[in-house]
Parts: structure tokens; sequence; C-alpha cells
């Protein structure tokens, strides 16, 4: 059967347990955001790529432990979550530290851009550095708080984690954000 | 820092979150804020990160990533196959075990006749049989079976039909199975086609 687009998520991943055409619906629905998330999460597009393509393949293949009355986008982003935080747990501390140090040598470099948009353009990148070089927890519940939109009962779900600890890990994550971006100026 | 800034910027940070602030929290927090430069700073610059974080430009996936994805993931019918409950599994399979296992009845049925033949019809005694099976053998009485399969056998006392019908039953059992194996490839067949 052909998906509609007006079929909700969770219908299409009931279906697509046997029907290969609905879950191509749902990788069309979910993949920018996905990728968005990952990108975030590793500031490498290439990386980002191969982990939402894990993502999904991983959502494909737990379809049969889906349950329909919750919320497929949730799910989802439970698993690329996981993904991400499992790939950052697999580079090592050598490749974070290395990785760490880029970004601060970023966000300290004071050369002045000439434009307003080159300024604007220089912050971000700072500021996902930054991002960057959060704790993977703090990161994780900075980048679906902020970016994603996700609400704290939520992200305590997606993380497994308790309510007050990702309210706790929020406020932590983004006072260092602010640490840095203070010291960049 | 005094002892005051820490529970002000605690309000500073429920305020980015949304939280609704209670007139005496907003005052508290208005009063420290006006007397202290540093929770001020950090008030502002915890904003402007804010503001920077939830308005970075949202990166597009590769125009490839849908496809690519596609591919990894193999037919549904089979990988559903593969991955649902052992119930469902049952479910799945019994269809294609009762297509085999007539088959397989067959077979048996075949190699009963043709043991039938070699040790009742041919006068092979179980008595030379070595051990203690063939003691535990002996004990059993064939005269009922035999009489019985040759009464109601269609090839009654025509020994090498009975031969016949068994070697064919075998032969047809290997062949049905033969049959559905090419008729339903194993997953890692279906899967290299996609």
């Amino acid at each position: 059967m052909r998906p509609d687009l007006a079929d909700s998520d969770e219908a299409l991943a009931q279906r697509a347990q046997t029907d290969r055409e609905a879950f191509g619906e749902l990788v069309r629905r979910y993949a920018d955001r996905i990728f968005n998330l990952a990108y975030r999460m590793t500031g490498n597009r290439t990386e980002a790529e191969d982990l939402a393509q894990d993502a999904f393949v991983r959502a494909y293949r737990g379809l049969a432990g889906f349950r329909p009355d919750h919320a497929f986008g949730a799910w989802l982003y439970r698993i690329a979550v996981n993904v991400c935080l499992t790939h950052r747990r697999q580079q090592g501390a050598a490749a974070v530290e290395s990785f760490d140090k880029a970004s601060e040598e970023t966000i300290l470099d004071t050369s002045a851009p000439l434009d307003e948009l080159a300024e604007q353009r220089e912050i971000q990148e700072a500021v996902q550095k930054a991002i960057l070089s959060l704790p993977p927890m703090y990161r994780a519940v900075v980048v679906l708080y902020h970016l994603e939109g996700r609400p704290y009962s939520e992200i305590a779900e997606l993380l497994d984690l308790p309510l007050n600890t990702v309210r706790t890990h929020l406020h932590r994550g983004r006072a260092m954000l602010r640490e840095k971006f203070a010291a960049s100026r | 820092m005094n002892t005051t800034c820490a529970p002000a910027r605690g309000l500073v940070q429920r305020r980015l979150d949304g939280d609704a602030l209670v007139t005496r929290e907003q005052e508290i927090l208005a009063e420290h804020l006006a007397a202290c430069p540093a929770c001020r700073s950090f008030a502002l610059d915890l904003e402007r990160v804010v503001d920077i974080i939830e308005h970075l430009p949202a990166e597009s996936a590769p125009p490839a990533l849908v496809g690519s994805i596609m591919l990894r993931v193999p037919a549904a019918q089979s990988q559903a196959a593969v991955r649902s409950g052992w119930l469902e599994r049952i479910g799945q399979r019994l269809p294609r075990f009762i297509g085999q296992s007539w088959a397989l009845l067959a077979g048996l049925a075949g190699l009963l006749i043709l043991i039938y033949q070699t040790v009742a019809v041919r006068g092979v005694s179980l008595l030379n049989l070595p051990g203690a099976f063939a003691e535990w053998v002996g004990l059993v009485d064939l005269s009922h079976l035999e009489s019985l399969l040759q009464a109601t056998s269609l090839f009654a006392g025509s020994v090498g039909a009975e031969l016949l019908v068994g070697v064919s039953l075998v032969v047809v059992a290997i062949f049905a199975v033969m049959a559905q194996a090419l008729a339903h490839p194993p997953a890692t067949r279906m899967l290299a086609r996609h």
C-alpha cells in the first residue's frame, strides 16, 4: 500500500513492519531532523551521516518493539541519541581531548571579522564547537532542549535520567557554554 | 560571587527554562541583578548564548541519505520474519512447515516400508542383531504387525511392489524438500538482492 502523507507516524511505523514503503516515508519525514541531531552531537557531516543511517537501520530492526500508543518521533530520537552517545564513547578519550583543544582554540580566536555576517557566522561556529566540548550527557540535554525543542519530561525518558538530573545537566551545560562564550570575547 | 549569587543564578536559569517565577522571586532577582555586575553579566551572556543556540541554522541531510538508508533496509517481510517474536515466528513459519511436513511423513513412511521389507518380509532375524538392542527387539512379537500389514497392504504378498513403493516415497520426499528450499530462498539471499 502506498504511504499517504496524511498517515500518522505511528500508523506508518506499525505498517512498516511488513511494508518497506511505509518505512521509507518515515525516513523521508525524519532524515533531516535525525541528521541535524547527529551533526550537533558530532560536529562532522560524514560522521553525522553514518550515525543517522545507523539510527534508522536500528529503528527498522526494532520496529516489532515499537508501541503505537507512544510517539514515534520520541522513540526514534531515543535510538538516535543512544547511537550518538555510544559512538562518542567508542571514539576514546584521545579523540575527545584533541577535538576539545581545537574547539577551545577556535573560541579564543579573537581576530575580528570584517563584516557583521561573517562575525555572526563565526559566533555560531564558536558556539557549535563549545557545544561539542561539553561532556556528552550535558551536550545531549542542551541539543535536545534548545535545538530540538524537546521538553524535560521527554528528555528524561530519552536519556533514562531523573527529571531533576536533566534540569541540572541543562543548567550546568549552559553555564559552561556561557563561560566559554565570555572567555572568547 | 557572594552567598546570594548562587540562588540568583538559579533563578536566572529557571527563567530561561520558561518557569514562571513568583512575584517574590522576581523581586529578589531584580534586586540582586541591580546590585551585582557579575550576575548581571552572567544573565546577559546566558541569554545571548541560548539565543545563538536556538538560532543555529539547521543542517540539511545530504540528498543521498534517504537512499543510503533504504539500501541498508532489507525487504520488510523477510526482515519481519527474522526479528519478530517467537510466537509470530511460529505463525509465519507454520505454513511452510506444513508444506514440508507431508514430504517428511512420506519419507518416513517409505523408510518404514523399507525396514519392514528387510526385517519382516525378507526374513532377516531380529534376534541376530547384536547387544541389548537385539534383546529388546527380540521381545517384540512382530507376527501380529506382519499379518496386519500384509492383510491391509494393497500389495500383500508382493515383495517387489512394497520395495518399489518404499523407494518411491523416499525419492518423492527428497524432491519435495528440494523444491521447498528453492521456492523459499534463505534470508541471506534475499538480503543480497537489496
